[in-house]
């Protein structure tokens, strides 16, 4: 993502970045809720969609209807997968999300389960509470928690790239590799958009 | 078996949900604080536990909300998800507990509030109720309306015009008092056709206080007579039919249907019911359904 932020601007595009659980109004009470356990899967689907729509209403509409290129790391694909993992009715998380705006092109990492946790405990020391889906009580053991969460994800992903289109790229291969083909891909769809230039 | 509009929340069991639900809804400034402030006590005098709750009541929500508000930069979709998650996180932390422990729950504005206001805000319609098809259905939504002639000066000799409930946020351009009566007219609009839709009961809030209370009381215990009318014929019919119910249940609910005098008619046919054996009684379960109302 930074890799293709660093190449758009450098080719003169208007770029903005848009990212995850971010909105100012609204990230406040996210934490809140994690961090004294508060939220349940209904709470957990609606406060992040409540940070998506700020995002949405604030910076992402206003922004491509200015001609920028905008940048999301994560999308309402992430609520899709995490939400139903958690048990959320598959069509109410759908609608919910009613109001997203129609991505140009939506990116899909793929990285089969083993390497995903692998390249996280590599990263960081553990797993959180709700990223390891410990809320659902699958395990005790929050690595055997994140395992099964996540394939429970990795199960709606998959479901959803024929459903949205959703374009794959193998995350197991070289960076270079995927920077080139996202490239291409990206160049392909922005060619014919109105651009918002950086200014010189 | 309490129904929801449409979908079940995970964990959301609703066999059990034996409490009561009432709503009190209406526009700002229909009264609706203060007959709760009534109706609870009244209620608890009567022997009910009571819950009261509210919207921006939630533990998750309530603040962000109130401090969303303080700026001027609340879109509004943002706003519409803000306040389901905070209706969510109290009906599974409140609501539908107090309800599965047999609690009244008394709630100051429902989800029709929330789609009135995010319909006047030019809401899809479907979007709007589709998040709120887990909500559960209320035993009873009681309709405080109330006219714009008459909310004007109850808001101006009260706590005066407010940035939100004048819906400035939709009339930019106006002052606070034209864009109250603008906002004001088309929420009421709004409400009205939820009125016809969701079947509300509605109360004229024009008249004091006192007299809409009387007008709710008489509503409120209706609702639980009839409600204590068919647990008590249920506990003869399962009587006659030779079942057994707890003791203590069975107590609860002679004593309840005594306390709200609805034992009068039915006690008649609960004394035969007690001295004769399913086999002489005949098919008692068709006579008990005869006395429902």
């Amino acid at each position: 993502m930074s890799l293709l932020h660093k190449w758009l601007q450098s080719r003169g595009y208007g770029v903005v970045f848009s990212e995850w659980n971010s909105s100012p109004l609204v990230k406040d009470t996210t934490k809140l809720g994690k961090k004294k356990k508060l939220l349940t899967s209904a709470t957990f689907s609606l406060i992040h969609s409540t940070d998506f729509a700020d995002r949405t209403e604030r910076s992402i509409l206003p922004l491509l209807k200015a001609g920028a290129v905008v940048l999301c790391d994560r999308y309402m694909y992430t609520a899709f997968a995490r939400d139903v993992a958690r048990g959320m009715d598959r069509e109410w998380v759908r609608d919910l999300y009613g109001f997203a705006v129609q991505p140009t092109v939506a990116f899909y990492f793929r990285v089969p389960l083993e390497t995903a946790i692998g390249r996280l405990l590599d990263a960081r020391d553990g797993f959180k509470f709700y990223e390891a889906g410990m809320d659902l009580g699958l395990s005790d053991d929050a690595e055997e928690s994140f395992r099964l969460f996540q394939g429970r994800i990795i199960d709606e992903y998959e479901k959803m790239i024929p459903e949205f289109g959703l374009t794959v790229i193998d995350a197991t291969l070289p960076i270079e590799i995927q920077q080139t083909r996202v490239r291409q891909i990206v160049k392909s769809h922005i060619s014919n958009t109105t651009e918002l230039r950086m200014q010189p | 078996m309490r129904e929801t509009y449409g979908k079940v929340l995970p964990g959301m069991d609703l066999s059990h949900v034996s409490g009561k639900l009432i709503v009190i809804e209406g526009t700002d400034g229909a009264g609706r604080t203060t007959q709760i402030e009534l109706l609870k006590p009244w209620l608890e005098e009567l022997g009910h536990a009571v819950l009261d709750t509210g919207m921006t009541r939630s533990t998750l929500a309530g603040d962000g909300i109130r401090r969303a508000k303080e700026g001027v930069n609340l879109g509004r979709v943002t706003q519409s998800l803000f306040y389901a998650t905070d209706f969510v996180d109290r009906l599974e932390n409140e609501i539908a507990p107090a309800l599965r422990a047999g609690f009244i729950v008394l709630t100051d504005r429902y989800v029709y509030s929330l789609m009135a206001r995010a319909m006047v805000r030019g809401a899809d319609a479907q979007w709007i109720r589709s998040i709120y098809s887990v909500a559960l259905k209320p035993d009873a939504v009681f309709y405080l309306r109330l006219g714009i002639e008459q909310l004007v000066p109850r808001v101006v000799f009260t706590r005066g015009f407010d940035y939100w409930e004048s819906g400035m946020d939709l009339y930019p351009g106006q002052d606070m008092y034209e864009s109250f009566c603008n906002y004001q007219a088309v929420l009421l609009a709004e409400f009205d056709r939820l009125s016809e839709e969701f079947k509300f009961e509605t109360v004229d809030a024009s008249a004091d206080a006192r007299s809409v209370f009387s007008q709710l009381k008489a509503k409120v215990l209706a609702l639980l007579e009839n409600d204590s009318r068919k647990q008590f014929a249920s506990m003869l019919a399962m009587r006659a039919n030779g079942g057994v119910m707890p003791k203590a249940e069975e107590d609860a609910i002679a004593a309840a249907a005594r306390k709200l005098s609805v034992t009068r008619d039915l006690e008649l046919v609960s004394r035969p019911f007690a001295a004769r054996t399913p086999s002489e009684n005949g098919n008692g379960h068709s006579a008990i359904q005869n006395l429902k109302p």
